[in-house]
């Protein structure tokens, strides 16, 4: 096997790895289902593009893992803002019901209110069940960061859910 | 609420996966990537030759199999330069369409499909060409004001949708912006299709004969209305009720070219009758339906339906 093909079939397994749980961190922190798809496309094309730079330094995943990062980074910025409007009916589960759905909905609704950091961190602890040291190591934060910004991201969505938070906007006269 | 709890209440969000046809689309973009010479993104891929041949062949065939297209090629629909065969009256943008595209034709084809999924109906588009956004509302019937300067228009015209009616086929055009991948718009046009066989010399007229000055159908005006409204229930029961937007003595020809298609069974006069549905759609977005009525007996002859912004 060649480094040509070696590199090609890197990213494809790379890719059938770890396509859902990319997909899965893009697209609730974005809030926008074809703005992740799109963006992981864009993920795999610059992993197959940076491959032959890639010195093995780290571990494949967390290098796909910093390309991801640095494109969500980037393509936050890039974003106008507009209204957040989950899609969860398109790339949801399968088989999920209408309730499943509006409580999807709900779910990703309220992780939207959080500041982007708070998003991340909290979609890779508490959605994808990962423990702080690879959440820190996936993010590229000290472990102390990750603990500290997920108590905040609970405190919030607590305050959140108590009524705390108000819509962006509104306020008393 | 601890940890635990938490992780439990957001589980349902750790079941989301990739969408299957995402992924394959996705492999087939890494195989076009690899192929020699390719550019991936800014940069350009080199030396990967060997996978870039057949690992393209390879994702071209597996597209191929989800998709059951019989030629096996990668690209999953035609692709037509902008302005390549159209026969609109407007020009096609100025410059190469790359310099002002942030989605390419592919994602625009894919966004145009999600959005279909999420109407409850599906299709395979048949092409996708970039427009200006005074050709998509010429196209969508509707204004520009509100569009981007650019569109993809994906043209979908195989659409299992509510049977239109007897021997009417749709066509589907969903008009997606190229720089923020935004749906603005999709009109339906549903016409009876010429009599099968059709001679090939039967065409949509370029050039449209006005209505002389003074005709008078044996339906008028009032009555193309009144049949109008009549008729939609029975296509929709459920629909609330329409409001009549205008009416408006048309010519066979200058209803071929609205519906853009080729029609020997019109008559000379048709009544073109503008509804809006009362279903708010989206800010300022209604359903709408251009209704043409044959001006001899008052019977609806085809029609089109969409959405507008109607302020």
């Amino acid at each position: 096997m060649t480094g040509i093909d070696t590199a090609a079939h890197a990213v494809e397994r790379l890719f059938e790895r770890h396509a859902d749980e990319i997909y899965q961190y893009v697209r609730l922190t974005l809030g926008d289902a074809i703005e992740a798809e799109d963006l992981v496309q864009d993920i795999f094309l610059d992993a197959l593009r940076s491959w032959p730079t890639f010195q093995g330094r780290s571990a494949e995943r967390t290098w796909l893992w910093a390309i991801a990062r640095y494109k969500l980074v980037d393509r936050l910025r890039q974003r106008v803002r507009r209204p957040m409007q989950p899609m969860v009916e398109m790339g949801g589960p399968r088989g999920t019901g209408l309730e499943d759905v509006a409580t999807l909905v709900d779910l990703e609704r309220s992780l939207q209110q959080l500041p982007t950091a708070q998003r991340q961190v909290f979609i890779l602890r508490m959605v994808q069940d990962r423990p702080s040291s690879e959440a820190a190591e996936l993010l590229g934060w000290s472990p102390v960061k990750v603990r500290v910004t997920l108590h905040r991201a609970l405190k919030a969505l607590e305050s959140q859910m108590n009524g705390g938070i108000t819509e962006q906007g509104s306020g008393t006269p | 609420m601890n940890e635990q709890e938490w992780k439990q209440r957001y589980s349902p969000l750790s079941h989301i996966e990739m969408p299957r046809d995402s992924k394959i689309r996705v492999k087939a973009a890494l195989a076009q990537a690899a192929e020699p010479g390719a550019h991936v993104g800014r940069g350009r891929v080199r030396g990967l030759a060997w996978w870039g041949g057949t690992a393209a062949l390879g994702a071209g065939l597996v597209l191929a199999a989800f998709l059951g297209h019989p030629t096996g090629h990668p690209h999953r629909f035609p692709m037509r330069s902008a302005g390549q065969g159209r026969r609109s009256r407007h020009p096609a943008p100025k410059g190469p369409p790359g310099a002002q595209q942030a989605i390419s034709g592919p994602r625009a084809i894919a966004i145009a499909e999600a959005y279909l999924r999420k109407t409850g109906s599906h299709g395979i588009a048949s092409s996708a060409v970039i427009v200006t956004r005074q050709t998509a509302a010429f196209d969508a019937h509707a204004t520009a004001r509100h569009l981007p300067p650019y569109l993809w228009q994906v043209t979908f015209h195989h659409v299992l949708a509510p049977a239109p009616g007897p021997g009417m086929v749709a066509t589907l055009m969903v008009a997606v912006g190229t720089e923020d991948g935004k749906v603005y718009g999709m009109s339906w046009t549903h016409a009876i299709p010429s009599a099968p066989p059709a001679p090939t010399t039967l065409q949509i007229p370029s050039v449209a004969t006005p209505v002389p000055h003074g005709t008078v159908t044996p339906v008028g005006r009032a009555q193309a209305i009144q049949d109008v409204l009549r008729w939609i229930p029975t296509m929709d029961p459920q629909a609330p009720t329409p409001t009549a937007m205008a009416a408006v003595l048309v010519t066979k020809s200058q209803a071929e070219i609205a519906l853009k298609a080729a029609a020997r069974d019109f008559p000379d006069y048709l009544w073109r009758v503008d509804v809006k549905g009362a279903i708010h759609i989206a800010a300022g977005t209604f359903v709408y339906w251009s209704i043409f009525v044959n001006a001899q007996n008052g019977h609806v002859a085809a029609y089109h339906w969409g959405n507008r912004f109607l302020p």
